[in-house]
């Protein structure tokens, strides 16, 4: 309930800092909350980008029901830093400081549903760093993902790759 | 937001997986689910070298980063062979034939390069010329007969490969080779039927040969630098300007980064009461290293006290650096060592086993492994342990 509040906040802060409405696209989350941001920024969306261009920029609200507003605005500051060429290494470690497993991975699946390929990018280090030197069985619960292995068939992999399968770090508490 | 991460597209699943350095953490990635296991390719073309394994024999190896013995079979000739170098997770591996086989035992993909008997200084072999297979010339110009044993053990030092054999087809890999037996050095390309030296005079006995940015460069004991451009067949050969003395036995060299490294093996002789075989003998035993670097600007060696944050991997493989903090379980500072070829102990792997690691700010040997004495009985027979870089490709 409080993160709803805080984003909405957070949307009327952008439409206030955008006054001049006619020129801004309204990206509208999946929980119905409206984003205003410059065409610009829409530019670094691929998929937003696409949209407006087939309706040759008549239609200037789009919406993403893949897109919480809880994700949108990171996705959006990360698209802002981009377009003014401010993203250094100090932001990137900042901004993922922020995130939890859970977001990383909404954002990961926001980033390609947007299309946005820097962001992507940079998502999947993050994730390639969050599950490095992990037991399989981590990075199965990390995504969500059943065993659909046989028996037979995980043993099979596990004898042949054997030293793969030891030495990982201790299977910490997920953090989400 | 729930969909499934199994559903997700195999060229997005692969963005994460090309992120991934260490081939342990992508073979587990492509063994989460099926999905994977068929989105994520088999071979990562992108990984960057990997902590080296210690080769026991055809049977085992051990892994630092899990600090594990593991067992592999590999399918190597199964006696009197000797590894002449591993470079790029190729096992350079000589046998009492003229054969020179290189395996990959992460792959068990073998190639070979040219025979020993088409270096430019093997006048003629002939098997059945029994115990005088090979006639050679020596560096004075004299042609004597050497027998399949001597050439295997004797006429190669080492050989270093420029780049990963197999990872592109057409990428063309060069061999380079330290030749004892005529004092020279010699390469191949990829395809060619013949090795050829580098130059036509005689030099002198180098020690070891690094590829760093499409050069070798061989250093000799007394620290002078070989720079080989295989492509024009030039050799310069660079003198010391203040030439150090240095205490060493073996002589390694090593690129870390634009920065060259000399690291020295000083060696103590130690009285052996026999072990699986009964006869008292001497034996070589690692005592210390040095490290110096190049200082080009006065072409100089100059003593180093600490690698930092790197650690080094020496023995008969191709000397490697590596930055420590990129992988876990390798410790900064340090010179993982293994058995090298020397006057004592490359003799049928008779003898004891030298490997550790040398702490050198604190001038410390550890051991390497935990179970493991460090001075154990080889097992009689096998090639002397060897790093190699596991490389999938």
């Amino acid at each position: 309930m409080a993160e709803e509040v805080s984003s909405q906040m957070n949307s009327l802060s952008i439409s206030e800092t955008n006054p001049s409405s006619s020129a801004t696209i309204s990206l509208v989350s999946g929980d119905d909350i409206v984003f205003k941001v410059e065409p610009t920024i829409a530019k670094e969306m691929e998929t937003v980008q696409s949209f407006i261009d087939e309706t040759d920029g008549k239609i200037t609200t789009i919406p993403l029901p893949n897109i919480s507003s809880h994700d949108l605005p990171y996705v959006i500051e990360y698209c802002e830093k981009s377009i003014a060429g401010k993203i250094t290494k100090e932001f990137e470690a900042e901004f993922v400081k922020k995130l939890n497993n859970e977001e990383v991975k909404e954002l990961f699946l926001a980033a390609n549903y947007l299309n946005i390929k820097k962001l992507l990018d940079f998502l999947s280090q993050v994730i390639a760093d969050r599950i490095a030197n992990k037991s399989v069985e981590y990075v199965r619960r990390y995504f969500g993902i059943e065993n659909d292995f046989t028996p037979e068939e995980e043993a099979k992999l596990r004898e042949e790759l054997a030293w793969t399968f030891t030495g990982v770090d201790p299977d910490d508490e997920d953090e989400n | 937001m729930d969909a499934p991460w199994t559903e997700l597209p195999p060229e997005i699943i692969e963005t994460i997986s090309q992120k991934l350095t260490i081939y342990t953490d992508y073979i587990r990635f492509r063994s989460v689910c099926r999905t994977w296991f068929s989105s994520v390719p088999k071979t990562p073309l992108h990984l960057p070298p990997q902590l080296p394994w210690l080769i026991f024999s055809h049977q085992s190896f051990f892994d630092i980063s899990t600090h594990k013995t593991h067992l592999i079979n590999l399918p190597l000739p199964s006696h009197r062979t000797r590894i002449c170098g591993s470079s790029h997770g190729c096992l350079i591996i000589l046998d009492e034939t003229p054969q020179i086989r290189l395996f990959n035992p992460l792959t068990r993909d073998t190639l070979f390069l040219p025979p020993l008997n088409t270096f430019p200084n093997v006048v003629s072999f002939d098997y059945s010329n029994i115990g005088r297979e090979y006639l050679v010339r020596n560096p004075n110009g004299d042609l004597g007969y050497f027998n399949l044993r001597q050439m295997c053990n004797y006429f190669i030092r080492k050989i270093v490969l420029s780049s990963s054999p197999s990872r592109d087809e057409d990428d063309e890999f060069v061999a380079f080779a330290i030749v004892d037996g005529y004092n020279n050095l010699a390469f191949c390309k990829k395809g060619y039927d013949s090795w050829i030296f580098m130059s036509d005079e005689v030099f002198q006995f180098w020690e070891d040969v690094v590829y760093h940015k499409g050069l070798f460069y061989a250093v000799s004991k007394g620290g002078m630098i070989a720079v080989c451009d295989v492509d024009v067949r030039r050799v310069s050969v660079i003198q010391m300007t203040a030439p150090v003395e240095f205490s060493g036995d073996i002589f390694y060299v090593v690129f870390s980064g634009e920065e060259m490294l000399l690291v020295t093996r000083i060696l103590e002789q130690e009285f052996s009461d026999g072990g699986i075989e009964s006869d008292d003998m001497f034996v070589y035993k690692t005592a210390g290293f040095e490290v110096f670097k190049m200082d080009w600007n006065v072409m100089a060696w100059k003593k180093i006290e600490t690698l930092g944050d790197r650690a080094l991997f020496v023995g008969g493989n191709s000397s490697m650096c590596y930055s420590a903090g990129d992988f876990v379980g390798c410790c900064a500072d340090c010179i993982y060592f293994t058995d090298d070829y020397s006057e004592s102990n490359h003799d049928d792997a008779y003898g004891k086993h030298d490997f550790g690691i040398f702490r050198l700010l604190d001038q410390i040997i550890d051991p390497l492994l935990p179970s493991y004495p460090r001075n154990s009985y080889s097992w009689f027979g096998w090639p002397l342990p060897i790093w190699v870089s596991p490389n999938p490709c």
